[in-house]
């Protein structure tokens, strides 16, 4: 089997955003622009990389320092495409994401693992940060016309916030908007009370939303 | 399997004899943290108690758990980024919990010339501690032992440099993490100095941000200062070390790896976070081949268990716990991580008592 120049560039780029290799990313991106490949195609190799590096942070093969380059060579090498990729059309219709850390809980490494995850999955997602007011999330859910509102919750105190985020939330948006929950103080129990979706990790967040999709929600 | 003594021990010969794994009148009860709001002082708020340069009100609060549950080790310490707001990170205080940082003040490599190591008893709010610890010295010091520390040098850098930056460095400049790494085990240093000239006799360290490394990363920027941090506390005449696991995503593979720190520099508690109860009896297994003198503790959820359980569901769970992990004692009894100040003080009462009143089937 003959394996073309572009196959072989593209496995080689997806193998320099999981080495975090910035230089050799760029290169590799400029190269497959030259080539005539597409934003949109490259942009699905660059995020193979990040994902795959999700795969292994969840199997305990890969640790935060490891994800941290690879989302930097993920942004660089996105930074090159940006442009064109807007202007060329998304393969389905991307959900509204709208992510963020309770009030009272500033952890934010997982929910930026989660955040870059969603968006290589293809999804617009918008990061409202730390420290997020119920009513904060409930306002930004109005004003992006979000699909999901994601919450991160790693102390336990926060989860009060977490329950009055999805009564707001519900009481501005009814049934169009639906939650995903993960972080220490989370569980599945907690989720299934509620009536939302739980992820244990970055890479289930991803599967949990892509079965949503699935089902219809949306 | 050791058994229980019959005749009644001081608190030092409780904690001595647990070390070894010899016999024992009953279950040593290690510290307990929810001090930061102080017994009978509801309308104090964390904030109120760490910032209080005096250690007043800490002291007040150590005092009254002391006093009414009798713990056979105490430690003075307020929260977990102490250190790095001496030295100038921000942090922001929530109600009810303890202070989290928000900006850090480590940006670059250069702002590394401009911080200085901090010294407990003038910087942020470590006088507190410094002040508090004194008092408990000179009250609770003939009573039982006293330790007071730092969350060890990677932790400090975390705190000051930030973790996801200090991921980032770890890959891309680890020269500056080394950098990092000096100045924050130079610190720990200078603050233990401090502490024990204000009596304490026990160092302790560890934190949460060490266990977001893979074990090779962990060996190569945690132990090594660890092993320096310890070796100073050792000249001091520093008499114990308590060694805190902290829950995160490579804590069951980085376990094996505080063996590496050299258990056998002087008696040592590793506690923490450990799987399940199983896993806790096994490591202790393990330490115990690298030590005479070390002992476990830990697994029982603070942050849940101890803060949201009913006292029957705690002395139930606590139960369940020892029946694996006392035989062959060298246990402390102590929660996983850090106490919330707002646990009821009947869910602590349950949890010590529970443990007090054991004996195996
Ligand atoms: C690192 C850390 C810190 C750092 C945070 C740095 C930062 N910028 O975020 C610092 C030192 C600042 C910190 C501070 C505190 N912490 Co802290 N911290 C941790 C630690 C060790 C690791 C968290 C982490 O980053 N993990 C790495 C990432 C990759 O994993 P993750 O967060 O679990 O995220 C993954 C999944 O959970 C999931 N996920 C996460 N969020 C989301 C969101 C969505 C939408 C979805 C779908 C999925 C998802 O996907 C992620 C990627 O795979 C945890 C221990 C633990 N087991 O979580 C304690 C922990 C969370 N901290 C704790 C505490 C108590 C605190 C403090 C209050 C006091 C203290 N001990 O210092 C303060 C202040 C907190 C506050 N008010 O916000 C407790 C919380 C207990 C509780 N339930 O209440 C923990 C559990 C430690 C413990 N065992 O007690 N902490
Ligand atoms: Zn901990």
């Amino acid at each position: 089997m003959v394996v073309s120049e572009e196959t072989q560039l593209a496995e080689v780029l997806k193998q320099n955003v999981i080495k975090g290799d910035v230089k050799a990313t760029e290169s590799c991106v400029n190269k497959l622009l030259e080539m005539g490949l597409s934003a949109r195609k490259i942009f699905d190799i660059i995020s193979t990389g990040v994902l795959h590096m999700g795969e292994q942070l969840s199997n305990k093969e890969a640790f935060l320092p490891e994800l941290v380059v690879t989302i930097d060579a993920f942004k660089k090498g996105l930074a090159l495409i940006e442009t064109k990729l807007k202007s060329e059309p998304k393969a389905g219709k991307p959900l509204r994401i709208v992510i963020g850390t309770v009030e009272g809980d500033i952890h934010n490494i997982g929910k930026n693992l989660v955040k870059t995850m969603l968006e290589v999955s293809g999804h617009d997602v918008y990061d409202l940060g730390v420290d997020i007011p119920a009513d904060v999330f409930a306002a930004k859910a109005q004003e992006f016309d979000a699909d999901i509102v994601g919450m991160s919750a790693l102390v336990s105190p926060g989860l009060m916030s977490l329950r009055k985020t999805v009564e707001r939330v519900r009481q501005v948006r009814g049934d169009r908007t639906n939650f995903i929950i993960g972080g220490y103080a989370t569980s599945p129990a907690l989720a299934e009370e509620l009536n939302i979706m739980y992820a244990k990790d970055a890479i289930d967040a991803v599967n949990k939303i892509h079965d949503f999709v699935n089902r219809g929600g949306a | 399997m050791s058994e229980f003594t019959k005749d009644e021990m001081s608190t030092f010969d409780r904690v001595s004899a647990t070390l070894k794994g010899e016999p024992t009148d009953r279950i040593c009860i290690g510290w307990l943290g929810r001090k930061e709001t102080g017994l009978g002082l509801p309308q104090v708020t964390v904030a109120d108690v760490v910032r209080d340069k005096n250690g007043i009100l800490l002291y007040k609060g150590i005092k009254a758990l002391t006093e009414k549950f009798k713990p056979d080790i105490i430690t003075v310490t307020t929260y977990t980024t102490v250190e790095a707001v001496a030295i100038g990170t921000k942090d922001k205080y929530f109600k009810d919990q303890l202070p989290a940082p928000v900006e850090y003040v480590i940006k670059s490599p250069e702002d590394l010339d401009r911080v200085h190591i901090p010294d407990p008893r003038v910087d942020g709010d470590l006088p507190c501690i410094y002040n508090a610890l004194r008092k408990v010295v000179r009250d609770f010091g003939n009573y039982a032992p006293i330790s007071a520390g730092t969350v060890g040098p990677f932790s400090v850098a975390a705190r000051i440099r930030g973790l996801w930056d200090i991921s980032f460095d770890i890959m891309r400049r680890p020269w500056f993490v080394h950098d990092l790494l000096k100045f924050a085990t130079d610190a720990c240093i200078n603050i233990i100095e401090g502490w024990q000239s204000a009596g304490a006799t026990g160092f302790t360290s560890g934190a949460g941000s060490e266990t977001v490394l893979s074990p090779e990363h962990f060996r190569q920027f945690c132990v090594p200062y660890e092993r320096q941090y310890l070796q100073s506390a050792k000249k001091m005449g520093f008499l114990s070390y308590s060694r805190h696991i902290c829950s995160g995503p490579s804590a069951d593979l980085v376990v094996d790896d505080m063996t590496r720190f050299g258990l056998d520099e002087m008696p040592t508690l590793v506690w923490g976070y450990y799987k399940d109860a199983a896993t806790m009896a096994q490591k202790k297994k393990l330490f115990a081949e690298f030590s005479p003198c070390v002992a476990v503790g830990g697994t029982f959820r603070a942050s849940d268990q101890l803060a949201y359980w009913s006292p029957s569901e705690i002395e139930a769970e606590v139960n369940r716990l020892l029946e694996t992990c006392y035989p062959g004692g060298k246990y402390v009894h102590v929660a996983d991580c850090c106490i919330p100040p707002a646990t009821p003080l009947e869910n602590i009462e349950a949890f010590v008592i529970s443990a007090k009143k054991y004996r195996p089937k």
